[in-house]
């Protein structure tokens, strides 16, 4: 039989499709095992490594890069020690340390700033810094800065540079020189044009309101540097201040960081408190109004601010203790402090690099902003304080801020106060005491035989039964099932079941600095038994649980009505576009849900979001979409939504496909409206299909990490973030709380195990 | 049915918005990713029609260089192919006979084990990811790619046996009825009838298991530590972390990032939502 001429193009075309995957196959191995293969090549340099971590991006990081390289090309270096930095995402910076560092591995050295360092040295992740070791005599250091690298007396860190905040003011707005008192700003009020202030500044964080604070002679902690301070006098005063101000005009009704950016660009403010990451754009920069200028005098003294340092701190646990000191000394040396003022103009660390300063004033206007920029900082160094770098600091942004909140807006000063005092004082809660683990061990066992008895009961009762020995006979049996399920059911018990276990067992125990303690059902009764009046805030089980619900059901709704709106619009035959709308509406589904999300994070960014742009008319330029929970929620639900009706428009196009056509048609003969064709004849056909994917999709909704976590991060404080995003935290981000995470976990898994029950007899319910 | 001219017009215009609605942020993207320095400007239009026409943004994403010189984005491509395939390979490989066996087979605890697979797919993997990461680091797997690798085939092992029992739902029994009646095994018909047969379901299984690893981005940030072992994700979200995100890098990246994907997924979707939606029907 002669072959066809088609048959044996058909042929060729086997070839050229096989061809074609072999050449594809080829490619993917190549891309897969380039990384593995050049690390194994790469001839490793000599000498020892020496790991540096830093979360430093753009210019600062190109500096630091680039003094690194330095180090690395000193002949003296070449051969004995090289550094490879690593850059790690601010946000988890802290809890990759204290994964990596206890278990010896992790960095050498890293770059953060000094008030993490009473916490790191709770984790005991920190070695110490013998003081010989420095590049500068300790007498050489500008204030205080070694003081924010110490505990007691023991030195942990290089200073590299400090922050301080300092005033921006508008020469128009005050063209007799910038203020040198707080009255001098006071009276400024109701003299400005309308919309003007005399000052604007983040008024409810405490970071910013740390001038005011300080100059009223206010402390963080007491003398012993432990107990809290804060809410007593003199300080406590200070917080009255902003909801003064507020009223008096002095501050706007808004007083927040965009808000403070926005009017001093518009050149509205006077003045604003803000540091040296902030450089003036727009109106006020154009018509070069704006000059800097130190803190002005509170009380008639002067004052500073909280002043951050930056260092390089030595790891606990570094296997080259020596090699990485003389890689921080050489970083936080005259080479370093050059670079970084010169090319960051951020403020050196020596007395003698300040005296350079003042001898050799800079001819151009860049230069003389610098020096200016630097000189205001140390103003701000020298009558302030650096922040205190106990590990209990940690506790008390939160209060601080709600009661400088509570000021502006006006609420009862004295309960505010008192609710302030209440959170420090729950601040050093007992300790978890050892819980005695044999009583639960029994109940564990007895569980067991009662489980393993009922089980084997169940296998016999189910081997004896008309279907099992009907099974038995074709060869289909339990017993020929056991080596086809079994590859299957070890991956799933090893990779499931065992940290479902694991997690279970993990809520019994709480996780703090690395070790593992038993406490039995405590972590559960914290959880669902909080106090009262924590019940219904942020951060607490049932709060979550309510935002979750709200999340899911407005999302599944909104997802049902515009996915079957669609659907409906898509069928009629007549409509010659249909596949190509088709198309296009399935594009969101399409996307990586993590992508669309930090896509909209982008749209609803409060200075350059799409959204804000649109509705600029409407007044929303600069308007923060995550301050309030309304308008976050909002944003994730806008969000959310654009992610998931296409999927619920696709399962109810195929669903309409299966409405018979005569019984449409006999709707339409019997005169029924649209409407009533649509309750009596459409829904009834499209219920059975819609119902799984709403329970699938409601389940997704429910457990959707992603959107919450990348578009709004549960701002504002926590409020809008759902269950699965809370037990994240509580496990990544506030401390490595593994047990309490898991006792969380577990709440989640046993309400999605209700709603399942609840869901599946819904569906055994349908027709 | 002729339709009235009024159902044309709000039949279209209605369209027409969703459909606006759903382009809107992909053309801003693009425009985001044409702009030099990924700023707008003071003054932002709000038409996502690109302005400027500037590649700079791509060749930063794609020609990303470490400290030491080393060519990231392939890298990093690198570990997302290696990582995605071999935690979809474990899935398949694993799931295959198990999902012949819930498909074909009547045994004890079946109900229950299908109850369980489908119960162990609504418990996401950031709660499974605490006593993962206790047990990983026990091994002293963590952060390496094999741990990771291990993290996703977690999800994949129940999603793929599950997924696989509904597309050998699908065949008939007669097949099997009359190779058994000539005498065939299990085995026989496992292998040489029911495994040719199931082919389209496995690639579509597989592709639906290799996107979602390939989608993964929050185990991998919290799992690894050195950036030559990043996963695709994890980068294109640390441009946008922290206080200073950069934003044209960000639109770039994930332009290039989603057309595959995209791409795939339109021609895999009939047949997952089939899948998914059959499976939990027939339940």
């Amino acid at each position: 039989m002669t072959t066809a001429p088609w048959e044996g193009q058909k042929a060729q075309g086997v070839l050229s499709a096989r061809t074609g995957w072999i050449v594809l196959a080829a490619v993917l191995l190549v891309v897969v095992l380039f990384r593995p293969v050049a690390q194994m090549l790469e001839p490793t340099p000599e000498g020892v490594k020496v790991i540096l971590w830093h979360s430093q991006r753009g210019e600062e990081r190109d500096t630091l890069e680039a003094l690194l390289r330095q180090f690395n090309a000193d002949p003296r270096n070449v051969g004995r020690v090289y550094v490879e930095p690593l850059g790690v995402p601010d946000a988890a910076f802290k809890d990759k340390l204290m994964r990596n560092i206890p278990r010896g591995s992790g960095p050498d050295l890293f770059v953060r700033p000094h008030n993490e360092l009473g916490e790191l040295y709770a984790e005991h992740v920190v070695g110490e810094v013998p003081r010989d070791e420095l590049p500068f005599d300790a007498g050489q250091y500008v204030g205080k800065l070694l003081d924010g690298f110490s505990i007691e007396g023991r030195l942990y860190g290089y200073p590299l540079t400090y922050k301080g905040l300092f005033l921006f003011w508008n020469k128009r707005l005050l063209p007799g020189g910038p203020p040198r008192d707080i009255e001098d700003l006071k009276r400024l009020a109701g003299h400005l044009p309308a919309g003007s202030f005399p000052i604007v500044y983040d008024a409810t964080s405490l970071y910013f309101h740390s001038p005011f604070l300080i100059g009223a002679g206010g402390t963080v902690f007491g003398r012993d540097g432990r107990s809290f301070a804060l809410f007593d006098d003199p300080g406590v005063g200070s917080f009255r201040w902003p909801g003064e101000w507020k009223r008096d005009g002095v501050l706007p009704p808004e007083p927040n960081y965009n808000e403070m950016v926005r009017l001093f660009q518009a050149g509205q403010a006077a003045a604003i408190i803000c540091g040296p990451w902030y450089t003036p754009s727009g109106p006020v920069d154009e018509a070069h109004e704006w000059d800097v200028a130190p803190l002005p005098n509170v009380m008639g003294r002067p004052t500073g601010s909280f002043i951050t340092v930056e260092g390089v701190y030595l790891s606990a646990r570094s296997k080259h203790p020596r090699e990485a000191m003389q890689v921080a000394a050489f970083l936080a040396g005259p080479v370093g402090e050059a670079a970084r003022l010169q090319k960051l103009s951020l403020p050196p660390v020596s007395v003698s690099a300040y005296a350079r300063m003042d001898a050799n004033p800079p001819s151009d206007e860049a230069g003389r902003r610098r020096n200016d920029i630097v000189r205001v900082q140390r103003a701000a160094l020298e009558h302030g304080q650096v922040t205190p770098n106990s590990e209990r600091m940690a506790s008390v942004w939160t209060p601080a801020m709600d009661l400088l909140q509570a000021s502006l807006a006006g609420r009862s000063f004295e309960k505010a106060l008192d609710d302030a005092r209440y959170t420090l004082a729950r601040v050093d809660e007992v300790r978890p005491t050892n819980v005695d683990w044999r009583p639960y061990g029994a109940v564990l066992v007895v569980l067991l035989m009662l489980g393993t008895w009922q089980l084997v009961v169940r296998v016999r009762r189910g081997s004896a039964a008309g279907e099992a020995a009907r099974a038995r006979l074709t060869g289909f049996d339990t017993k020929s099932a056991l080596p086809y399920l079994l590859p299957g059911l070890l991956a799933v018990a090893v990779l499931v079941f065992i940290p479902l276990v694991v997690g279970a067992g993990m809520s019994l125990y709480e996780h703090e600095h690395g070790s593992f303690t038993f406490v039995g059902f405590d972590n559960f009764r914290k959880i669902l038994l909080p106090p009262i009046s924590r019940l219904l805030q942020a951060r607490s089980f049932y709060f979550a649980l309510g935002v979750t619900v709200l999340w899911t059901v407005t999302n599944v709704v909104l997802h049902v009505a515009i996915g079957v709106v669609a659907a409906l619009l898509l069928r009629p035959s007549w409509n010659r576009l249909r596949t190509p709308y088709r198309i296009l509406l399935i594009l969101p589904w399409a996307i990586p849900n993590y992508i669309t999300a930090l896509m909209w994070k982008g749209m609803f960014n409060a200075q350059v979001g799409a959204i804000n742009v649109l509705l600029a008319p409407f007044g929303f330029t600069g308007f923060n979409w995550f301050d309030r929970f309304h308008t976050a929620f909002t944003a994730n639900l806008v969000t959310n939504t654009w992610l998931g009706f296409p999927f619920m428009m696709v399962v109810t196009l195929g669903a309409l496909q299966s409405i018979p056509s005569e019984v449409e048609e006999a709707a339409v003969l019997d005169g029924a409206s649209r409407w009533q064709r649509f309750r009596h004849v459409i829904l009834p056909y499209i219920r059975p299909a819609l119902l799984p994917s709403v329970i699938l999709g409601s389940v997704w909704t429910f457990n959707m990490f992603n959107v919450i976590y990348l578009v709004s991060g549960g701002e504002p404080g926590s409020q809008t973030d759902i269950l699965i995003s809370e037990a994240y935290r509580w496990a990544f981000e506030r401390g490595q709380r593994f047990g309490y995470a898991a006792a969380y976990s577990v709440l989640i898994f046993l309400f999605l195990l209700l709603y399942s029950r609840f869901t599946s007899r819904l569906q055994r319910a349908e027709p | 049915m002729k339709p009235r001219t009024i159902d044309i017009v709000v039949t279209h215009m209605i369209l027409l918005l969703l459909s606006a609605v759903v382009l809107y942020p992909v053309l801003w993207v693009l425009k985001l990713a044409l702009t030099p320095g990924g700023q707008l400007g003071a003054d932002p239009s709000p038409i996502p029609v690109p302005s400027h026409f500037d590649l700079s943004n791509f060749r930063a994403f794609l020609f990303a260089r470490d400290f030491n010189g080393n060519p990231l984005f392939l890298y990093q491509l690198g570990n997302s192919l290696l990582v995605s395939g071999v935690a979809t390979l474990i899935g398949v490989l694993f799931a295959l006979s198990a999902a012949f066996a819930f498909s074909r087979f009547a045994f004890t605890g079946r109900e229950a084990g299908l109850k369980l697979m489908l119960v162990s797919q609504m418990f996401p993997a950031v709660v499974t990811a605490v006593p993962l990461i206790v047990i990983l680091d026990g091994l002293g797997l963590f952060g390496t790619t094999a741990g990771l690798v291990l993290i996703y085939a977690t999800a994949s092992v129940p999603f793929c046996i599950w997924m696989l029992k509904g597309f050998f739902d699908t065949i008939p029994r007669d097949l099997e009825e009359s190779a058994r009646l000539d005498g065939a095994g299990s085995f026989v018909i496992f292998w040489k009838i029911m495994l040719p047969l199931v082919r389209p379901g496995i690639a579509v299984t597989a592709l639906f298991s290799f996107m979602t690893a390939w989608n993964e981005f929050i185990m991998a940030s919290i799992f690894l530590d050195d950036v030559t072992r990043y996963t695709l994700p994890v980068t294109l979200q640390q441009a946008v972390g922290g206080y200073d995100p950069d934003w044209g890098l960000f639109a770039a990246g994930s332009l290039l990032l989603s057309i595959p994907v995209v791409l795939v997924f339109f021609v895999v979707q009939r047949h997952m939502v089939q899948g998914l939606t059959a499976g939990a029907v027939k339940g």
